[in-house]
Formats: C-alpha cells, sequence, structure tokens
C-alpha cells in the first residue's frame, strides 16, 4: 500500500514535471531562421502585425524614450517574414515613418533610415529615428515582399 | 452763431468719443492680427516686439510633456494698414521669429497675413448702448518652415503653420463709456492638405472666441483683460479623421495702451495660452509684447 502511494505519488511529480514542459506556452518561439518572435511583447520588443500573409517584427536596440538634456537616437531592427516564418525572396520598397497622430506630424525632414542586413532578406536596421517630445507615437512600416505590399503599424507612448 | 458753434460742439464731441470708442475686441488679445485702423486714419504702421518662453506641449488627455523646443522665441510682428473707406481697412502682417536654444538660434519670416475689416455698425453718440459690429476676412500663407518640414531636432526652424488658411470672423466692440466691453469670434480652415512621408494631413477648423472688457481714460489710453478660447477640430490623414486629435486651448491676456503724441500710441500685451481650464493637444506659454504703432 506504501508502495503504491509512493509510486502514484512519483507518477504525479513526474507528470507535473512533464506538463511544466509541454502545458504551458513558450513565451519566444524560434522560427525557421532562428529568430525569436515574441508571442507575448515585452516593453522593449513588439510585433506590428500578422497578417494572412505576412509576420513583421519590431525590436528595439533600447527603451524608446525622450530626452530634454540630449538628443537620443532610437535604433532597432525589422523583421519581414512569411506567414510560417520562412524569410521572403524579395523585399522592396522598405518604408519607416513615425507620427504623432493627435498632433498631425512627424519628423520633419529628420527621416528615419531603414538599411538591409546582408545576407539577410527581411531584416533591416532602422536608425535616425528621434523622439522630439513625449506623447503617443505611431511607428508605420510599409514594404513589398515577394510582390505583395503592405503596411504595418503601431504606437508607442514616449516618455 | 450760436448755432455754428453748438454744431462744432457737437462734431469734436463726436470726434472725441469716436477715438476713444473705435477698437476691437481681438485687437489686444496677443493675437496675430493686432492693427487696426480708425477711418480719419490713411494708412498706419505697427512694430511689435514679442517674446515667448516657457513652452510646455500639452497632451491629448491635458497633460504637461515635454518637448525639444526653443528656450524662447522672439518675434518681430510687422503691420501696414490703408484705409479703404470710413468703414474698411486691411492689413498685411508679418512675424520675423528668432528661436533660441542656449547657445544656439535660427531665424526666418513667418507666414505673412493679409486682412480685410468692414464695420458693419458704427458707434453713435445718439445711440450710445449700440456697439461697434465689424466683420473680417483674412487669409494666411503657409510658406515658411514648419512642423512638417523641419530640421532642426529643436525645431528652431519652425516659423509657421505649413498650411495656407483662411479666417473670418465677427468682432463686437463697446466702448462709448469709460468701461469697455467686447466679443469676437472667429473661424479658420485650411486652404489645402499638407503631403507627408506618412500620408497626407489636412487640419481641422479652428473655432476662436475672445471675450475681452477693460477700461479707458479718455484719449489717452486703455487697459484690457480678456481671455480666449479655441478650438480645433479633429485632423484627418489621407481622408480618414484621427481620434483625439481636436485642440483645445483656453488663455489670457492683459493689454495696455497709451497714446505718446497724436498720431502715435504704445501697447504692452501679456499673455498666456493654455492657461486655465481644458486643454488638449496644444502647447503652453507665456508671452510679452511691446509694440508701437504710428499713422499717417
Amino acid at each position: 500500500m506504501k508502495l503504491s502511494k509512493a509510486f502514484l505519488f512519483t507518477l504525479v511529480l513526474l507528470l507535473n514535471a512533464c506538463g511544466q514542459n509541454s502545458g504551458t506556452p513558450d513565451p519566444k518561439k524560434i522560427d525557421a531562421n532562428g529568430d525569436q518572435w515574441n508571442a507575448n511583447p515585452d516593453g522593449a520588443s513588439l510585433r506590428l502585425a500578422e497578417s494572412s500573409k505576412w509576420r513583421a517584427e519590431l525590436k528595439w536596440s533600447q527603451e524608446p524614450r525622450f530626452s530634454d538634456e540630449e538628443l537620443l537616437e532610437m535604433t532597432g531592427v525589422i523583421f519581414l517574414r512569411h506567414a510560417d516564418g520562412r524569410a521572403p525572396s524579395s523585399v522592396i520598397n522598405v518604408t519607416f515613418t513615425a507620427d504623432m497622430p493627435q498632433h498631425g506630424h512627424g519628423t520633419g525632414n529628420i527621416l528615419p533610415r531603414v538599411e538591409p542586413v546582408a545576407n539577410d532578406p527581411g531584416r533591416y536596421i532602422f536608425k535616425n529615428l528621434f523622439f522630439t517630445m513625449t506623447g503617443l507615437w505611431r511607428i508605420r512600416v510599409g514594404a513589398t515582399l515577394d510582390g505583395s505590399s503592405d503596411v504595418w503599424s503601431t504606437t508607442v507612448d514616449v516618455q | 452763431m450760436l448755432k455754428m458753434v453748438i454744431k462744432i460742439c457737437l462734431f469734436l464731441t463726436i470726434v472725441l468719443q469716436s477715438s476713444k470708442s473705435m477698437a476691437c475686441a481681438s485687437c489686444g488679445s496677443g493675437g496675430d492680427d493686432p492693427l487696426i485702423l480708425y477711418p480719419w486714419e490713411q494708412w498706419k504702421i505697427y512694430t511689435g516686439l514679442g517674446r515667448t518662453s516657457a513652452f510646455t506641449p500639452i497632451d491629448a488627455a491635458g497633460r504637461s510633456g515635454r518637448e525639444l523646443s526653443p528656450d524662447a522665441r522672439n518675434t518681430t510682428t510687422v503691420s501696414m494698414g490703408k484705409t479703404l473707406s470710413n468703414r474698411s481697412f486691411v492689413t498685411v502682417t508679418a512675424p520675423y521669429i528668432v528661436n533660441k536654444r542656449g547657445a544656439y538660434q535660427r531665424s526666418g519670416w513667418g507666414d505673412p497675413m493679409v486682412t480685410a475689416r468692414y464695420t458693419l455698425v458704427t458707434q453713435d453718440i445718439s445711440q450710445e448702448w449700440i456697439p461697434q459690429v465689424q466683420v473680417l476676412a483674412a487669409t494666411k500663407a503657409g510658406s515658411a518652415t514648419s512642423v512638417f518640414d523641419y530640421l532642426d531636432p529643436a525645431r528652431l526652424d519652425v516659423f509657421g503653420s505649413g498650411v495656407p488658411e483662411w479666417r473670418a470672423g465677427v468682432d463686437i466692440w463697446h466702448a462709448m463709456f469709460d468701461w469697455k466691453a467686447g466679443f469676437a469670434q472667429t473661424v479658420t480652415g485650411p486652404l489645402s492638405s499638407r503631403k507627408t512621408e506618412f500620408g497626407e494631413v489636412r487640419n481641422g477648423v479652428t473655432y476662436r472666441s475672445t471675450a475681452t472688457v477693460g477700461y479707458g481714460w479718455g484719449d489717452f489710453g486703455k487697459l484690457l483683460v480678456g481671455v480666449n478660447r479655441e478650438q480645433t477640430t479633429k485632423k484627418s490623414l489621407d481622408g480618414a479623421t484621427q481620434a483625439d486629435s481636436d485642440v483645445v486651448g483656453q488663455s489670457a491676456f492683459l493689454s495696455a495702451d497709451a497714446k505718446i503724441e497724436h498720431h502715435s500710441s504704445v501697447r504692452l500685451t501679456l499673455s498666456k495660452t493654455a492657461a486655465f481650464g481644458l486643454n488638449k493637444n496644444t502647447s503652453r506659454s507665456e508671452a510679452v509684447t511691446v509694440a508701437v504703432m504710428r499713422a499717417f
């Protein structure tokens, strides 16, 4: 009887341990290219949109914020992938803009720049982005991937 | 002879009363249309030196924020007016702006504006409770560097709105007595949209109400205080209305005019934008302006 209870107890423990590995979703998924996609975006990384064809994710190199003591350049990486995580064959017309929808203005003629990462289609570095005031900013990423054009956007409350 | 003397006295009384009654409700409010002409003035020049500082952005929730902006903006406003008839005149106004931040500064012309005013109802000593009623129409260029095309991160090179505008309004002013009061209502709208890298932006329509009260000391001068309320409808981007983009701003001003010689006067104006009540999507600032006006 004691042996049966011990066996059942051990079995329960083992099942519970297995459940922790497979029952709870891993917050980070690894796609076919080895990139990590955040299912639950944290403060430094966010998913822009997931259409039926494409996935776009933006990762900040630093927490997006404003400083009135120094001019802070925001940089980061944009990932553009097929819905199943495959890298696109062709990416053209990549655009990156930032504006304040409640104020009706963007970054003036200080335009963010987007540069491709060599030998990695669909991965781009963005730079030259300066948040000149606190408040709600909208980030828009546009591209034509394998002949299909789309624009993804998200907002960030810069403080 | 006695009848002639009475007529002359009556004429002088009307003229002197007119000289202290003519003005407008919005003239001393620190706005961008500061010059008015009396019917006997053929030409008039206004030169104002203003300093605006303490800029603080106000967001859509009415909270104060922070921004990279000038520490101070010095504005030299030049306005010239011409009488067209004893009821109408036109003015041309242009600001020259110097934006400063620390040791850095940028300067340039702001957007010029042309305004025409017509007096529908003139004040008359025989009906002393009837106020003066003026209507106005104006157009303002949108050619100066603006928030749509600045190159300086602190926006030291922002001198204009970036969009040409039209304006129409009515100005009611009662100044037959020593105590004076008036009310002005204007509507300002964009003449065009603005293409940007993130889409085509169209500003909303602004409704501005000005209420002024004050006291005058004969022909020597007057002291006015007043409030403005500005409300702008939501902006649109590529035809789609942008949520929470409407603007509300409530400002206050104090203005003092003094005559320094027969055809010249000086004005001191203190004003504060977003001074009280609910304000959203606007900017708080404080300004002091000294102006000289000379008629010919």
